[in-house]
C-alpha cells in the first residue's frame, strides 16, 4: 500500500525535505504500481525514465498532477523535460525547489 | 447483470445487481480513463455489496464505454441528467456511492446520502489529460499549448488522451469541485486511500488503482469498500 501521509505536522526544513521525498515516493508507488519496498529503495541515482517502461506519457501526466495535488504546487508545462524524469533525485529536487520558491 | 436505460433516444448499458431489496445504491464511476482502470474493482465491489444484502446499479455514461452517444457532445450536466434517468428507470435508488470524478455528478439526485471515495477536482482530471496530449505532441515534434487546445475546442471536438471533448465539457471540468462540507449537509461519508485532505472522514486500505498506468484488480479492496459502505448505511 502507498499510504504515506503527505500532510504531516513537521515544520522544520529537514523534515519538510523528507516529507517531499516521501510524497514523491508514494506518487510513484500509486501511479506505477511498484512495490513499497522497491520504491523505498530508490535513491537519488535511481533511474526513472528509461528504466521504468510503465512511465509513458499518460503516466507522466498523472504523476505531475498528483504531485501538484499532494504538495500543493503548480508545475508549468515548460518546466517539464526529459531531465526531470532521468532519476529519482532530479524529481525530488525539482519538487523541493518548487516548494521553497 | 447487464441492464440498460433509455437516454437521448438510445439505450445505455448499466451493470446491475437487483434482488428487489430495500437498499439500492447508484454507483457513479470515476470519469474517463480512471473508469477503465477501476471497472473490475467496482464490479467486484457490487458483488460484495450483494453479499451485504444491498442492490446496486452502475450505469455507463453517454459517450463512454460502448455508448453510441457522440462523445464530444457530452458534458457534466448531460451526465447528471443521464444518471437521474437511470435512477428513475431502474430504481428506486436510496444511496449514492461516487468515486473520484464521479463525485462531481452527485447532484443527479440532490436528496440522497452520498458515500465518496477519493473525490477528485474536475480541473485535476482535465489537467492530466491535457498534459498527456501535450507530452504526446511534443514527442511527435509538434508545438501545441494548452491555450491552443482550449481555443480549438470552441470550434470543434478536441482529442485529449483518447477522449473527444467539446467546449462545454472542458468548461464544466474546469469549474467542478467536490464539495468539502458534503458530510454535514447530506449525512454522507468521504474516504480516501492515501493523501489526506482535511474533509476526509475515513480511510480504505488499498492502492489508488484509478491512478495506475497499467490496470490492476484488488479483490481485498473491493471487499473493503463494500464493507465500508454497508457499515455506513447500516451502522
Amino acid at each position: 500500500m502507498c499510504i504515506l501521509n503527505s500532510r504531516g505536522q513537521e515544520t522544520g526544513r529537514v523534515n519538510q525535505d523528507q516529507q517531499v521525498e516521501q510524497v514523491v515516493r508514494s506518487v510513484l508507488c500509486d501511479i506505477l504500481g511498484l512495490g513499497e519496498e522497491q520504491v523505498a529503495g530508490f535513491d537519488a541515482d535511481t533511474e526513472l525514465f528509461g528504466a521504468l517502461p510503465e512511465l509513458d506519457s499518460m503516466a507522466v501526466a498523472g504523476l505531475l498532477t498528483e504531485m501538484e495535488d499532494r504538495l500543493d504546487i503548480l508545475i508549468e508545462d515548460d518546466e517539464v523535460d526529459g531531465e526531470l524524469f532521468e532519476n529519482f533525485g532530479n524529481l525530488v529536487n525539482f519538487a523541493k525547489a518548487k516548494l521553497a520558491a | 447483470m447487464i441492464a440498460s436505460y433509455r437516454f437521448a433516444g438510445q439505450d445505455e448499458y448499466c451493470l446491475r445487481i437487483d434482488r428487489g431489496r430495500d437498499t439500492r445504491i447508484l454507483v457513479i464511476q470515476p470519469l474517463f480513463e480512471e473508469a477503465n482502470r477501476t471497472r473490475h474493482m467496482l464490479a467486484e465491489m457490487m458483488r460484495a455489496l450483494d453479499g451485504h444484502g444491498i442492490d446496486s446499479l452502475m450505469p455507463d455514461l453517454p459517450g463512454r464505454n460502448e455508448s453510441a452517444f457522440p462523445q464530444h457532445q457530452a458534458d457534466l450536466d448531460l451526465w447528471r441528467n443521464a444518471l437521474a434517468e437511470c435512477a428513475e428507470q431502474l430504481g428506486p435508488v436510496t444511496h449514492i456511492a461516487a468515486l473520484r470524478g464521479g463525485a462531481l455528478l452527485i447532484d443527479c439526485a440532490p436528496q440522497l446520502p452520498v458515500w465518496r471515495l477519493a473525490p477528485a477536482k474536475g480541473e485535476q482530471l482535465l489537467r492530466t489529460m491535457i498534459r498527456a496530449r501535450l507530452t504526446a505532441d511534443r514527442e511527435a515534434g509538434k508545438h501545441v499549448t494548452e491555450e491552443m487546445l482550449i481555443e480549438a475546442a470552441q470550434t470543434g471536438p478536441v482529442e485529449l488522451a483518447g477522449n473527444l471533448f467539446g467546449t462545454a465539457m472542458i468548461d464544466g471540468l474546469k469549474n467542478a469541485r467536490p464539495e468539502d462540507v458534503l458530510d454535514i449537509r447530506r449525512n454522507s461519508r468521504t474516504v480516501r486511500n492515501s493523501s489526506e485532505p482535511d474533509f476526509v472522514t475515513g480511510m480504505i486500505d488499498g492502492k489508488a488503482l484509478w491512478l495506475r498506468a497499467e490496470p490492476e484488480h484488488n479483490a481485498v479492496m473491493s471487499q473493503a469498500i463494500a464493507d465500508d459502505i454497508a457499515e455506513w448505511i447500516r451502522p
